[in-house]
């Protein structure tokens, strides 16, 4: 199975600091990578990188072996993002917005498909017709993954995805990434929320101060031997 | 009250730390000199101006003085105008009405472009000559308007102060910790006058002293001082006016950027809009005025008065002049054409002074209109204000006129008594005329 | 790119306060533009009595000496175009009332800004206030934010990753803005063209205010729409792109006219009157008749005709000294009052060169050149106005001395039927396509700024920070 996400070596300072040291990781097809880390730990950074909108001091960074530094748009085409806080246009509703953002990408998917995205993500029906300054943050999360699930890339790189989400929501998120993840996709999910990571990703990176410090795969730790292992590196 | 000071203090630091309001005061003091600049230059050119034709003046009458002695000691033939002539020699007075500029308008030019400020009086002058209308200028350049004190004062300074303040109370919600301030020991409305007041005495203290230097320049303390102490309380209200403004819109204000816009929303209406509409209502009502009347009297009435009789001429004479009756000329029989024709510019002033009446009546009307605008239009309002300190308003050329009219009025007197007594004029006759006119 | 003008347009009428300035302004300027004509009308008719009352004075002289008609002379009264409506230009300032008589050429006087306080320095509220200050203040307030938004909610990555590129970001919500101010400007010419009147040469002009306001409509909604992508936050935008506004608007246009006089420097009156007067001393003066020069043109009249003496003469010599001393003073009058409206030409084109800076300035100069309120019309006015003068005193001249009176009979006279028959000064402003030269640097350096903004944004989108 191919490399999806290819991470080489990348640092990544900003003036004195180093957000991200030497970091190496890849991200097969079908396979779901969660980077586990604190607030500072260089996972934005990582994303940021992976996206295109930060070009690291060195390293490389591929997307199903594009370059995300020389051939920004290129990698871009290829993947879903869902960042941690979704801001959509507050008078356009759930559909017009996500009609909006895949017409960007070139899709011209039909009033039903839309509403068929939002409700894969779990929005109710009768939300979708409404302007989104009335959601809840959890409910424009929602949009949020429909317009990187409209997008229907390979990769997918979410940020904190289920901050804000109801445990239900948090659950049908996960069963969703499973899914994609089931058809090829690559996904790498940046969170400090060790159940949701435990939960949902085939792999864990422990992250701290820009640097990998231990992978492992899910299925070797419980989720409170996880905690005792990511609060113990984060202590020393 | 400690805690006020501190904030006030605070504030240069805020201030100094701000290379956007630090430049901007900059660029305001730049603009406050080059404005002061164009006033004092415009001061010293109307002196320069005034003295240049004075002189000239001198000169002439020196010359008229040795004609005199000239033909008094038959070296010299009489001219064709001959000046032992009464209306000859009145008319070889030289006479020059001046608007002696105030040291004031290095302040504010204010109206001064519109008019002229030096005209040679005759009897066949009126106060509507051609030689009153404004200086030679590119008219684009006039309709621009000059960068003067008043105009950097009037209309830059409330941006200036936009640009202070605009962030005041405006950061702090937009970075969100507004209400840690507003949970401490200060109240908010306290804490935003505090910050306000130091850039009120700030900005005053900047204008204060930039005046200074021009005030002496121009000799405003010499004769003039009072007039300076009203245009810098004039300069406190005005100030006081934008800042309470701007207070209550940072009082409610959501952040800077909701500030700044209510603000520049709030010059745009003072400055241009209301402004604008007063104008052009004002034009509604009172079009310009295309002084028909007054070219009726320089053409259709003073070819009637030409086409008269003499005898009617001298009637109408002896009863616009009543001192007439007591002339030679009154009681003699015979019709002496000559003293006729030379009196004649008596009656066309008659009819030109009735014409100004009319004229400045429908102009006084017109500025009452204006002014009774003046609650809903304080900019104007203010800047007229330093117009009239400084000498340079409407009202200030309405009395000039009021002065050329009298100066008129003098000559015509003159020609008139001396020509009916049938007076022949000699050196110290002259030399009399020349005191009236000094 | 249409997606997202579409998008923009979609989120503007969707907000109420949009939806309620944009009643208020359509208003607004259909009330000023209407207020405009009107104020126009009566002025216009005031101007057309006095014109009137003049002529009538004119038609109805009796038995009067032809050199005496030329000092009772006549007056031209300035006109206003239909335009003066939108943009009164210089007329506020300028004199209306020109007297046309023999020997002097005579300046124009009695301007409404001398005839009673100052009320406003930025003019009266004709849609030209509005067009040039507040419309594009308006376009700033919705346009400074645009991209800083997108920015400060991190939606600009998403944009980016859907594929809309940061310059495509920035031409399509400049352009959306763009769109609303041409809007604006649309229903204002429009409203125009219903309310007043219109004819082919109106229509001219009014296309060439469309595209001065739009281009300079353009270089403002892109301007801001650029800022608002390169600098760090919206209140830096806004910042930045107000005091760009206030420099254009208010501070510049000011100290360029300024230093243009300084570099090209009209003579004070005094200079210019005295200078003119030695001048014309130089001439005939054909009301001495001990002058040097008046006896050599009798002399040379006394030979053509082979007579001794003028009262010999078949013809009226005073009316031959007179056209004598009037064309003489015709070029005097020339060589002064030229210079100085050379001088002013200069300082126009230097004015207009400021574009280069301002392009406000250059907005300014064809507003008032396309509606026919600027110096080149007021010169044209005045040159066209002396034209007449010198046909009007020909005229007169002519008739002293071939109309069938003799040298000395100050006291013959014509009757009102000659005096109807000298046509009364008629004035049309002149077709834009004779002019359109002087104000093509002026669109030309509004062209050029509306093509560095794209270039700007061009070559700058590509560093724009979207963290």
């Amino acid at each position: 199975m191919k490399n999806l996400i290819s991470i080489q070596n990348i640092i990544k300072s900003f003036k004195n600091l180093k957000a991200v040291d030497n970091l190496s990781l890849e991200i097969k097809e079908g396979e779901i990578y969660g980077l586990l880390g604190s607030n500072g730990a260089g996972k934005s950074t990582t994303l940021n990188i992976l996206l295109g909108f930060l070009t690291p001091d060195s390293g490389t960074a591929l997307i199903n072996g594009v370059d995300t530094t020389d051939n920004s748009d290129e990698a871009r085409k290829q993947i879903g993002y869902i960042p941690e806080n979704v801001s959509l246009y507050p008078y356009l509703t759930g559909v017009e917005n996500l009609d909006y953002f895949c017409k960007l990408n070139d899709k011209n998917h039909s009033p039903e498909k839309l509403e068929g995205f939002l409700d894969k993500c779990g929005l109710d029906s009768e939300f979708h017709n409404m302007r989104t300054e009335m959601y809840s943050k959890g409910m424009r999360q929602k949009v949020g993954i429909a317009i990187a699930l409209a997008k229907e890339a390979s990769v997918y790189l979410l940020d904190e995805p289920a901050s804000g989400l109801d445990p239900l929501a948090s659950n049908e998120l996960s069963a969703l990434l499973r899914k994609l993840a089931s058809n090829g996709a690559g996904i790498l999910m940046a969170s400090h929320d060790i159940f949701r990571i435990r939960e949902t990703c085939n792999r864990i990176g422990i992250i701290k101060n820009g640097e990998l410090l231990k992978e492992m795969d899910t299925s070797d730790v419980s989720t409170n031997e996880l905690e005792n292992i990511y609060i113990e590196f984060m202590k020393n | 009250m400690k805690s006020y000071i501190r904030v006030t203090q605070t504030e240069l630091i805020h201030l100094l730390r701000s290379p956007f309001k630090t430049t901007s005061i900059l660029l305001f003091v730049i603009a406050i000199i080059f404005g002061s600049q164009n006033g004092y230059q415009l001061f010293k050119t109307h002196n320069k101006q005034i003295i240049s034709i004075s002189n000239k003046n001198t000169n002439s009458i020196e010359d008229m003085l040795l004609t005199y002695e000239g033909i008094e000691n038959g070296t010299l033939e009489k001219p064709r105008r001959d000046p032992t002539i009464p209306y000859w020699a009145i008319w070889n007075v030289p006479s020059h009405a001046f608007k002696y500029p105030s040291p004031m308008m290095t302040f504010s030019l204010g109206q001064s472009e519109q008019y002229g400020y030096y005209k040679r009086v005759t009897n066949w002058s009126t106060t509507y000559d051609s030689d009153l209308a404004e200086e030679i200028a590119n008219p684009e350049r006039l309709a621009i308007g000059t960068l003067d004190f008043n105009f950097v004062f009037t209309y830059l300074s409330p941006i200036l102060i936009i640009i202070l303040l605009f962030n005041i109370g405006g950061l702090e919600k937009d970075l969100k910790f507004d209400n840690l301030i507003y949970s401490s020991k200060i109240t908010k409305e306290g804490w935003i006058l505090a910050r306000f007041l130091f850039y009120y005495f700030f900005i005053i203290t900047l204008i204060f002293i930039l005046t200074i230097p021009y005030a002496l320049l121009a000799g405003v303390f010499e004769n003039h001082t009072v007039q300076y102490v009203n245009f810098l309380l004039l300069l406190l209200l005005y100030m006081i006016l934008w800042f309470t403004i701007f207070y209550f819109i940072n009082l409610t204000g959501k952040g800077s950027s909701d500030q700044a816009l209510k603000m520049i929303s709030i010059w745009m209406l003072l400055c241009i809009i209301i402004p604008g509409t007063i104008h052009q209502i004002t034009s509604l009502k009172y079009p310009t005025n295309y002084m028909t009347d007054h070219l009726d009297v320089s053409r259709e009435l003073s070819n009637n008065i030409f086409n008269l009789p003499e005898e009617d001429i001298k009637k109408s004479l002896l009863k616009e002049y009543p001192f007439l009756q007591n002339t030679q000329h009154a009681s003699d029989t015979i019709m002496n054409v000559a003293t006729i024709n030379r009196s004649v510019s008596g009656l066309i002033n008659s009819l030109n002074k009735n014409v100004s009446i009319s004229i400045e009546f429908s102009s006084k009307k017109k500025n009452k209109f204006i002014k009774s605008f003046s609650k809903m239009n304080p900019v104007t309002t203010f800047q007229n204000e330093m117009n009239a300190i400084a000498e340079t308003d409407f009202y200030a050329y309405r009395d000039y006129r009021t002065r050329i009219q009298d100066m008129i009025d003098k000559k015509i007197e003159l020609i008139l008594e001396d020509t009916w007594n049938n007076i022949t004029v000699d050196k110290n006759r002259y030399a009399e005329y020349l005191k009236n006119f000094k | 790119m249409i997606n997202i003008i579409i998008n923009e347009w979609k989120n503007l009428i969707r907000d109420r306060l949009f939806f309620y300035s944009t009643i208020f302004f359509v208003l607004s300027l259909s009330l000023v533009v209407w207020m405009g004509i009107l104020q126009q009308e009566n002025q216009q008719q005031s101007q057309s009595d006095a014109q009137n009352h003049v002529r009538k004075q004119w038609e109805n002289l009796e038995a009067m000496n032809p050199h005496r008609a030329a000092h009772y002379g006549s007056f031209a009264f300035k006109p206003l175009n239909i335009l003066n409506a939108m943009d009164g230009g210089i007329n506020d300032i300028t004199g209306n009332v020109l007297q046309l008589e023999g020997h002097v050429q005579n300046e124009v006087i009695y301007s409404e800004a001398s005839q009673a306080l100052s009320i406003s320095k930025f003019g009266k509220l004709k849609s030209s206030l509005i067009l040039q200050y507040v419309i594009p203040l308006f376009l700033i307030i919705l346009s400074y934010g645009s991209i800083s938004k997108e920015k400060e909610s991190q939606r600009i990555k998403l944009l980016i990753l859907q594929g809309a590129s940061i310059d495509k970001l920035v031409n399509a919500k400049s352009i959306s803005i763009w769109i609303y101010g041409l809007f604006l400007l649309v229903v204002t010419v429009t409203i125009q063209s219903i309310l007043g009147s219109t004819n082919p040469e109106i229509f001219k002009r009014l296309a060439f205010i469309l595209l001065s306001y739009g281009l300079y409509y353009f270089i403002i909604t892109s301007l801001s729409t650029y800022l608002s992508a390169t600098l760090k936050d919206k209140t830096s935008a806004l910042s930045s792109i107000l005091a760009i506004w206030i420099l254009w608007t208010i501070f510049l246009p000011k100290i360029w006219g300024n230093a243009v006089e300084k570099v090209h420097v009209l003579p004070d009156r005094k200079t210019f009157k005295e200078d003119m007067r030695a001048e014309r001393n130089q001439g005939i003066d054909g009301h001495n008749p001990y002058d040097k020069r008046r006896e050599e043109l009798k002399n040379k009249y006394l030979a053509e005709y082979q007579v001794d003496s003028l009262l010999q003469l078949p013809i009226n010599f005073d009316g031959i000294v007179m056209q004598a001393d009037e064309e003489y003073g015709n070029l005097v009058w020339d060589k002064h009052f030229g210079s100085n409206y050379s001088i002013m030409q200069k300082q126009k084109s230097l004015y207009q060169f400021s574009g280069l800076l301002n392009p406000f300035a250059s907005l300014q100069s064809a507003s008032m050149g396309f509606c026919g309120t600027d110096m080149i019309h007021h010169l044209d006015f005045l040159k066209k106005a002396e034209d007449y003068r010198r046909v009007l005193i020909k005229a007169l001249n002519d008739k002293h001395a071939y109309g069938g009176s003799k040298t000395g009979d100050w006291k013959w006279t014509v009757d009102s039927e000659f005096f109807k028959s000298v046509q009364g000064f008629t004035y049309e402003t002149p077709r834009i396509s004779n002019h359109l030269s002087r104000y093509l640097i002026d669109l030309l350096f509004l062209f050029c700024w509306a093509l560095l903004i794209k270039v700007l944004i061009r070559v700058n989108a590509v560093k724009v920070n979207v963290l």
